[in-house]
């Protein structure tokens, strides 16, 4: 099949507007892309990379504007932006997939109905067939039984069958372009792997060309024939995938790379003899939901979980999304009751204690949460919101700020944060302050929840260096929940694998990435992108170390 | 299973509309003695107690109380003290003027204040949204009487129309029904406004632009629809009241109306009318709530039991 050059972007720049942190969204991009090829644009938060897909499709937010440059589509440029030749480019020759699928989908729509949108305000086929087309469709991209699907609303879905209304929206009238933006970003792994088995075999069977925009290293290893690495609005590296993976010419994108945590756990070198700091003994917790008056429906959200936590000592609990693994930290912490089981806390019993004798055992756990924008108070100076902790729990107010400051310096933050608000901070300085917040009451066990899945891939290796040198300096316990395999093989001694609220695998990381025993730890571990690539063994050189040592 | 839903919500009506009548008995008799109140005060005290039996306010309250709903219950509404006609005749001869009055200042507020809010969402940061926006805060700010004045007064001004008490014309009915219209036209537009914004901001909208979908279309089809959900919910309070609400605007204007004989009756402690007018108004308040839930079933279709 002969290579036609179907998009080809010529120095586009966006500008961004005035009082901004830069002058650009975009600047100078350069690419092309032929049919039956995709280009991985990659790039940390702000980079503009979703900017670039946006401005290809003639769909800027109000506030940017395109300032220069040239998109050439077959050979021509791309009409005005709000003309009605875009309109009608827009869906049939251009098409676009989005990163949150469910909420890309009308709520009160039948997702059936909105697919034939797309033939009806492009003029194509009367209604039946439309509908017939549309099951078609269904069928393709692998949803089980088309016309229940055709009849559901989009709540009814999940997140992996809404995307794949999504893809059979944007491939309803075979468009020559596909512009993915983060397409599996916002669902689990092993749905994720589905959905770019999908992609990569639309790229055959349509000979489509495809611009896919993602953060993931991991995804870019799956999909990409070439890639550009985007950096603040500025193309970095743009390369073959073998080239980018393998001879990366660019500095940052070394750092980027070396920065994606490997799948290969290091040996365990935990002492195993320290004193046990938490055990859970077979907690489980039951929903009900009502239906009605009378009648109701209970699942177990945890069953029978055990296992147990020593003294520096990092535990994780990996799986995907509705596993009880936010459940079951919840339990732990005493904010849900625990319907049967027994937790304890050194060798104090907590399953049934009181909120006042909880009260002052509250400060041995301390948690860290997903989102650093969200868990601090926006009206709360930093110094406050780090000695509130212990000033409650008794500490002299003077103590407490000696204190707060010290762990400010602990976490790699300045003494002059202290008197600054969060949101003068970046999200990874925010989640240091969250950590050296929750390390101010000395806990013996930190929870993690998410914490770094939030971030870049930079700010992540960053913050997972500094809870290992915490760790290390202050010696508590980690109990680390993610659904990242890469952030846990990393960082976790041991490892308890959920599904549907069940254990179904817990012992040392290093054994259970090297023989897994259950199926569907298996399948977690294959469904991983880019599993084969050993990220930290990409070469760096001299410049790079110069760089390195500097900093 | 929707029936089900709809027999536990009439259920609740039933007990809001039980609640706020025996709230309303209670408090009514607790406001001083109506004998005295409607007798004459040169009558002897032997008259006004030869009332009180009559009426049964010599009677312990819950005594009082077991009797009124009881005769609620078979129909009986009780009579006006100060007429002895059946208070539902004389309430029901006003409704249709409150009615007519309400339901013109429910269509102004709804064909003005919709379109309106629309506009300035689709328009934002520009000179129709601000001047949209500021009649909005205008239309809430300014007090129901003072604004009905300042209409009778331009109206006298400059069409040379005198809005004579007690007749019903073209101009009488649409004075006050702009009066009475005009804080909800405020609250709506504002209100329709940000939620269109906030549908806009969507990124099912931003999907529906990728389809090549109009713009005329993504508005009707897409963001109106689901910005309808919250603006529901608004207009079935402000309908509720439109009909209860109407007592400044129909002092003011001297529309013959519910609000107008509600106030008469509160002065003369007419305790049957007022007891009436509460128990017409709760009614519909909770007719609407009813009409207003239903609504959502039909354009939501994540509220539907499955």
């Amino acid at each position: 099949m002969a290579l036609d050059k179907i998009l080809e972007v010529d120095s586009l720049s966006v500008a961004l507007p005035p009082g901004s942190d830069r002058e650009q969204a975009i600047e100078n991009i350069d690419f092309s892309i032929y049919s039956g090829e995709t280009l991985c644009l990659v790039g940390e938060s702000g980079s503009g990379k979703s900017v670039t897909g946006q401005a290809i499709l003639g769909m800027l937010p109000g506030t940017l504007k395109q300032k220069s440059g040239k998109v050439l589509f077959q050979g021509r440029p791309l009409p005005d932006a709000d003309s009605l030749e875009m309109q009608k480019i827009r869906g049939s020759e251009i098409a676009m997939i989005f990163q949150e699928p469910q909420a890309a989908l009308n709520p009160i729509q039948r997702v059936g109905r909105q697919v034939e949108e797309v033939f009806k305000v492009h003029g194509q086929y009367s209604k039946t067939q439309s509908r017939t087309r549309v099951l078609d469709l269904f069928d393709s991209v692998g949803l089980p039984n088309p016309i229940q699907i055709y009849r559901s609303y989009p709540h009814q879905l999940s997140g992996g069958q809404c995307q794949r209304v999504v893809i059979a929206t944007a491939l309803a009238l075979q468009p020559k372009l596909l512009i993915a933006d983060e397409p599996t970003t916002a669902l689990d792994v092993t749905t994720q792997a589905g959905i770019l088995e999908l992609i990569n075999e639309l790229k055959r069977s349509q000979n489509a060309a495809i611009l896919f925009i993602t953060h993931d290293f991991g995804v870019v290893a799956e999909v990409a024939d070439h890639v550009l690495v985007m950096r603040d609005g500025v193309s970095v590296e743009a390369g073959s995938r073998n080239q980018i993976f393998e001879h990366p010419r660019n500095h940052y994108t070394r750092t980027l790379l070396r920065s994606v945590p490997d799948m290969l756990p290091p040996e365990n070198l935990h002492d195993r003899d320290s004193e046990l700091v938490l055990r859970a003994e077979s907690v489980s917790r039951i929903y009900s939901k009502t239906i009605n008056w009378y009648q109701s429906h209970s699942f177990n959200a945890v069953e029978n979980v055990s296992f147990s936590l020593k003294r520096g000592q990092t535990l994780g609990i990996v799986g995907e999304s509705g596993c009880g693994k936010s459940t079951l930290l919840r339990c732990i912490l005493r904010l849900e009751a625990v319907d049967s089981g027994r937790i304890f806390l050194g060798d104090r019993e907590i399953t049934h204690a009181s909120e006042q004798q909880l009260q002052p055992l509250r400060k041995k756990i301390q948690v860290v949460l997903q989102d650093p924008y969200t868990s601090l108070n926006p009206r709360q100076k930093i110094l406050n919101a780090i000695a509130e902790g212990p000033i409650i729990h008794g500490k002299e107010k003077r103590d407490a700020h000696l204190q707060a400051l010290a762990l400010l310096d602990s976490v790699g933050l300045n003494a002059s944060s202290a008197d600054r608000y969060p949101h003068e901070f970046s999200g990874g300085q925010r989640q240091r302050i969250c950590i050296a917040r929750a390390l101010a009451l000395e806990p013996e066990i930190l929870l993690a929840d998410e914490a770094v899945s939030a971030l870049d891939v930079s700010i992540q290796a960053q913050i997972l260096d500094l809870l290992r040198d915490l760790q290390r300096k202050f010696g508590f316990a980690i109990l680390f929940v993610t659904h990242d395999l890469r952030v846990a093989a990393s960082l976790c001694d041991e490892l308890i694998v959920m599904r549907q609220g069940k254990m179904v695998e817990y012992g040392p990381t290093a054994d259970l990435f090297r023989t897994p025993q259950s199926d569907y730890t298996r399948s977690l571990l294959h469904a991983s992108p880019g599993k084969d690539i050993q990220f930290s063994a990409i070469a760096l050189d001299r410049s790079d170390n110069a760089l390195e040592v500097s900093k | 299973m929707n029936a089900q839903f709809l027999l536990g919500k009439i259920i609740r009506s039933v007990i809001t509309l039980w609640i706020t009548v025996s709230l309303a008995f209670v408090l009514l008799r607790l406001a001083g003695d109506p004998a005295e109140a409607l007798i004459p005060p040169d009558a002897g005290p032997e008259v006004v107690e030869y009332y009180r039996v009559k009426w049964g306010f010599d009677k312990p309250i819950h005594v009082q109380y077991f009797k009124y709903f009881g005769a609620l219950v078979r129909g009986d509404f009780g009579f006006s003290l100060h007429t002895g006609k059946p208070v539902h005749d004389i309430v029901f001869q006003k409704v249709p003027n409150t009615l007519l009055l309400g339901g013109t200042a429910f269509l102004i507020a709804l064909f003005v204040g919709i379109p309106l809010g629309v506009l300035a969402a689709l328009k934002r940061n520009s000179l129709i949204d601000r001047v949209v926006m500021s009649f909005s805060v205008f239309a809430f700010a300014m007090p129901n009487f003072f604004f009905g004045l300042l209409l009778i007064l331009s109206a006298a001004m400059i069409f040379h129309t005198f809005v004579g008490a007690g007749e019903l014309t073209f101009w009488s009915l649409i004075l006050p029904a702009c009066t009475l219209g005009l804080a909800n036209v405020g609250s709506l537009a504002r209100f329709t406004r940000s939620t269109v914004l906030e549908t806009l901001n969507k990124p099912f909208m931003a999907a529906a632009l990728a389809k090549g979908v109009g713009m005329s279309r993504r508005i009707v089809h897409h963001a109106l629809p689901n910005a309808a959900i919250p603006i529901v919910t608004l207009l079935g309070l402000s309908l509720g009241g439109l009909i209860a609400g109407s007592v400044v605007t129909e002092t003011v204007f001297g529309w013959p109306g519910v609000g107008s004989l509600l106030i008469r009756a509160v002065q003369t402690r007419d305790l049957g009318v007022v007891q009436f007018i509460v128990l017409m108004v709760a009614s519909t308040m909770t007719a609407v709530n009813l009409m207003v839930d239903l609504l959502y079933l039909v354009i939501d279709p994540r509220i539907r039991v499955k």
